[in-house]
């Protein structure tokens, strides 16, 4: 009785050490497959988390601003910038500058053409600041006048002085000054000048991008900010009132009154 | 009469083998608990992790949204920091002629008489006139001296004597 058991107890002890070793496997096996594919699905997690977070640190800061756009740029300096450089031709704006330059520095206008300009491609610019300018001038347009004007050298200086202190923002490209005697020895210059009034007028190319920061406005265009205010504003008042009349139509045309 | 019990060697070696085999039940076991403890417990750590993530990624439709309801206010904004950034460039493109053409004549209208001034691609080009040969040679030192120390990209193009014994003198200017 006593041997039989203990055969019995013999078998129990290997079975159990069997059994033992499946359990160590399926432990090794449980750790491989399913804990290793677990831990790299935290690691995941972990990372999205990270990438999220950042967004939401951009979105906020991007809110903020949004928020806070005044201390940015305030009305008063978007007006400048909007009178220096308009969404619109300026045609009005240029005739009303050259006119009002050559009665403030006593010149002459002999005549004066316009065309609408388009912007000059420069291929042979190598310099990386002058592709950043050129690259600039592609998204804004300006108008350009050629104008033969008479008076005595100062005033002509003035009157190009003027002209480029001057909003909207126009430059002069090209001048040709030649000098002849009158007749009651005086010496006046007769001048061909060019020039160029720009703006803006692809604001409908700016959309919002959500993702993206707002630009930022470097020191160096801060610094223009301060250059803007010392030009001279064009005074040019536009009718905004529609005035309806009620009479009838002198043409008697049908649905056109 | 002697009394041989057998079975006490087989009892000693069974109670060895009965240790070996609890240790090795334990180890197998232990390990079991361990692997699926840990399983579970990663996948209950990731599965905050995805509550955070989707909290996360709640916060930033919030945000956007919030954002795409200020839309005039950044395209406003946009427009603005285009123009200025245009601005800048036109104002580093600017030539400060005005200056130059009030400078050199400033030097020189003692002297000689500027008879033409033409501005074009960033240079200007002084005609300048003198009554004799030796105001021509007063004329070239202010030029290599006053008017190259402040302009240092300057080219005398041109010299010519005309009938009535005038000088004429091409310079250019190139602004640095």
């Amino acid at each position: 009785m006593n041997i039989k058991f203990l055969d019995k107890f013999a078998d129990d002890i290997k079975k159990a050490q069997k059994v033992s070793k499946l359990m160590m496997f399926f432990g090794f096996l449980i750790l491989v497959f399913v804990g290793s594919a677990q831990v790299k699905a935290v690691f995941k997690t972990l990372d999205e988390i990270k990438q999220k977070q950042q967004i939401i640190e951009k979105l906020k800061k991007k809110n903020n601003q949004l928020k806070n756009i005044q201390t940015i740029i305030d009305d008063q300096n978007i007006q400048k910038i909007n009178e220096l450089l308009p969404s619109y031709k300026p045609i009005k704006e240029l005739i009303i500058n050259i006119d009002t330059a050559a009665k403030n520095s006593d010149i002459g206008i002999l005549q004066y053409s316009t065309q609408v300009g388009e912007i000059e491609k420069d291929t042979n610019t190598n310099n990386i600041t002058q592709q950043k300018i050129q690259k600039a001038k592609k998204q804004n347009n300006y108008l350009e006048m050629q104008l033969k004007i008479i008076g005595e050298f100062s005033n002509i200086q003035k009157f190009t002085s003027l002209l480029e202190k001057m909003s909207p923002f126009m430059t002069v490209t090209k001048m040709d000054m030649v000098y002849k005697e009158t007749k009651s020895n005086k010496y006046l210059a007769t001048t061909d000048i060019y020039v160029r009034i720009f703006y803006f007028n692809q604001t409908d190319k700016i959309v919002q991008k959500i993702d993206e920061p707002l630009p930022e406005i470097t020191d160096a265009q801060k610094q223009v900010l301060k250059q803007i205010v010392e030009f001279i504003p064009n005074n040019i008042k536009y009718d905004e009132t529609i005035i309806e009349s009620n009479r009838e139509d002198l043409f008697n045309i049908d649905n056109l009154r | 009469m002697y009394n041989i019990n057998f079975l006490k060697q087989k009892r000693v070696e069974l109670k060895k083998k009965r240790q070996k085999a609890v240790k090795v039940v334990s180890i197998g076991f232990l390990t079991l608990v361990v692997s699926i403890g840990l399983t579970v417990g990663v996948f209950l750590f990731n599965l905050t992790n995805i509550v955070r993530l989707k909290a996360k990624e709640s916060k930033i439709k919030k945000l956007e949204q919030e954002i795409a309801s200020q839309k005039d206010k950044e395209i406003k904004y946009r427009t603005i920091a285009e123009k200025l950034k245009i601005i800048n460039n036109l104002f580093k493109d600017k030539v400060d002629k005005q200056d130059i053409i009030k400078n050199t004549i400033e030097s020189i209208k003692d002297i000689s008489f500027v008879k033409d001034i033409t501005f074009e691609n960033k240079t200007i080009e002084f005609t300048i006139l003198t009554k004799d040969v030796f105001t021509f040679a007063q004329l070239i030192n202010i030029v290599n001296t006053d008017i190259k120390n402040k302009y240092p990209k300057i080219k005398m193009i041109k010299i010519l004597r005309n009938k009535d014994l005038t000088y004429q003198l091409v310079l250019r200017v190139i602004p640095s």
